[in-house]
């Protein structure tokens, strides 16, 4: 990976995402004076300047505003994840998140919608991916289904 | 505005050689920069006041007192910007020298990233962890989706992009102080792999080591230094330090804002602009820029950029050194001494006629903006 290291659970700021993805729940913080849904994790709201916040759980669901897939790694670590698919999705509760695109790379099209799954990096922690949202439906009914 | 108020002037410009300087510091190459544009200013240190100074990228040299001490200078100004490309120096000196802080200031940078093997591979998040996790680093992945949207939105083609490194080539075969001279086709440029796709390797920024100075006076100054001062008659800046929690942000459309700023405080509009610079770390900033600073039309940068408009003989050169994609990777500050030697007539072979202004523009990432507008004469 990228990041050496693996996401700090406790981390002050970060560590409520963290420990939510680890259960499979994708939460961002919500303002608690003006509701402003902030992203990424900060200590204080960047729309009025409330401090703290409060986690609360989003639909992981949104739309693919574009994307590219490397093919050359371009930091350490990531020479055998080459090639992938990295996008910035448009959530439908309103924020913009970088993530993973995991589908067939010729699949992929702005305006895509895509659904978050927990991939495991590591004992414990989680990282959102992003799938087109009917693989990511039906995943689901199988898993209902088994 | 008072009595007080003036207008800055830039009387010297000076450059090393740029590729591969081994065994020498970045200190070194910005003092050996600064030593130049000294002697092309015609000014002995003792006249400077002002020192201006940007740290190499990711390091911790390049500082002021750095410098200072290096050059022998005790200046009355002094000062350091962490991202000093040449825009972002060049306002802080026009700062200085407007409110008297200062009246002769030498501004340098000097790195030696290439032989330092710095790593470009750094997160592109707008300070989201999770974005260096999901594997967005360096600058071509962002720009990749920004090329991309473009495309979808304006049906925007890999083979208009390429025109940005072919003209820009182009360029560079007549620029003796150029790294990359040999021609590049649409057809070669095609043919290369895709770095971080739709990108390819041409549409990056090389690294390269070397350093570029400059000196900035007074108007009044510069009329007893060089008979051929270049002025700076327009400056805007613009942030976007909320990153992704902008709409479009990778389109960057706050640049439209800058530049509507720029032109109605100028009192120039983009026709009076006879060649354009532009801080090339990748390809899509150029496409960008020609549209944001109204070139074109919003989504004509493609066609404009296919008609060859920026190339030799065309009506709007850009990039006249070759720019960072095959002159050297200098933060805009071989951009603007180009500018600088276009407007006194010193461009040899590939000298533009009668240019009596020029705009320079540069980015930081996707976090800010920064234009000038140099001409031949105060405003």
């Amino acid at each position: 990976m990228s990041s050496p290291s693996l996401p700090d659970l406790d981390h002050p700021v970060e560590g409520p995402f963290w420990r939510a993805a680890a259960e499979s729940r994708l939460e961002v913080q919500g303002c608690e004076a003006c509701g402003y849904l902030r992203w990424p994790p900060a200590p204080i709201c960047p729309e009025c300047g409330v401090l703290g916040g409060r986690w609360e759980p989003i639909p992981p669901d949104g739309t693919i505003w574009s994307f590219t897939v490397y093919h050359r790694p371009l930091a350490p670590g990531l020479a055998d994840e080459v090639p992938y698919a990295v996008g910035l999705i448009e959530l439908d509760a309103g924020v913009r998140m970088i993530g993973r695109l995991s589908a067939p790379h010729e699949s992929l099209a702005i305006g895509g919608r895509v659904s978050a799954r927990f991939a495991p990096i590591g004992e414990g922690p989680r990282l959102p991916e992003w799938r087109p949202a009917e693989e990511h439906a039906d995943a689901e009914a199988e898993g209902e289904r088994a | 505005m008072s009595g007080r108020s003036r207008t800055a002037a830039i009387v010297g410009v000076g450059t090393t050689a740029q590729g591969e300087l081994p065994g020498r510091s970045a200190n070194e190459i910005a003092a050996e920069a600064i030593e130049a544009a000294l002697r092309d200013a015609g000014l002995d240190k003792s006249r400077v006041d002002g020192l201006i100074t940007c740290k190499a990228p990711r390091t911790t040299t390049g500082t002021d007192e750095q410098l200072g001490q290096l050059l022998g200078m005790n200046p009355r100004f002094g000062a350091t910007l962490d991202y000093g490309s040449a825009n972002f120096s060049l306002h802080l000196g026009v700062m200085a020298v407007q409110c008297g802080l200062a009246e002769t200031i030498v501004l340098a940078y000097g790195t030696n990233q290439r032989t330092a093997r710095a790593s470009f591979g750094v997160g592109m998040g707008g300070g989201s962890e999770m974005a260096v996790r999901a594997g967005l680093v360096h600058v071509a992945g962002p720009a990749a989706m920004a090329f991309r949207r473009h495309q979808h939105l304006y049906g925007t083609t890999e083979e208009q992009l390429a025109m940005v490194a072919v003209a820009q080539r182009e360029w560079a075969a007549m620029n003796p102080l150029a790294i990359f001279r040999k021609p590049l086709t649409v057809e070669e440029y095609l043919a290369e792999p895709y770095v971080a796709a739709p990108l390819r390797r041409s549409d990056l920024t090389m690294i390269s080591d070397g350093g570029g100075a400059l000196v900035l006076t007074t108007a009044e100054r510069a009329r007893d230094t060089r008979a051929d001062a270049v002025h700076v008659v327009g400056v805007a800046e613009q942030s976007a330090f909320r990153a992704y929690q902008n709409a479009d942000n990778l389109m960057r459309p706050w640049l439209g804002e800058m530049a509507s700023r720029l032109w109605s405080e100028s009192g120039l509009v983009p026709d009076d602009i006879g060649a354009v610079y532009i801080q090339d770390a990748t390809s899509v900033w150029v496409l960008q820029m020609l549209e944001w600073y109204g070139f074109c039309g919003l989504g004509e940068g493609g066609a404009f950029l296919a008609e060859g408009r920026t190339r030799p003989g065309g009506s709007l050169p850009v990039n006249t050194n070759g720019g960072q994609l095959s002159e050297s990777y200098m933060w805009g500050w071989l951009h603007m001494c180009e500018a600088v030697r276009q407007l006194r007539g010193e461009a040899g072979e590939r000298q533009i006629p009668g240019l009596e202004h020029v705009l320079d523009c540069s980015t930081h990432d996707f976090l800010k903006g920064a234009a000038s507008i140099l001409s031949t004469h105060p405003r």
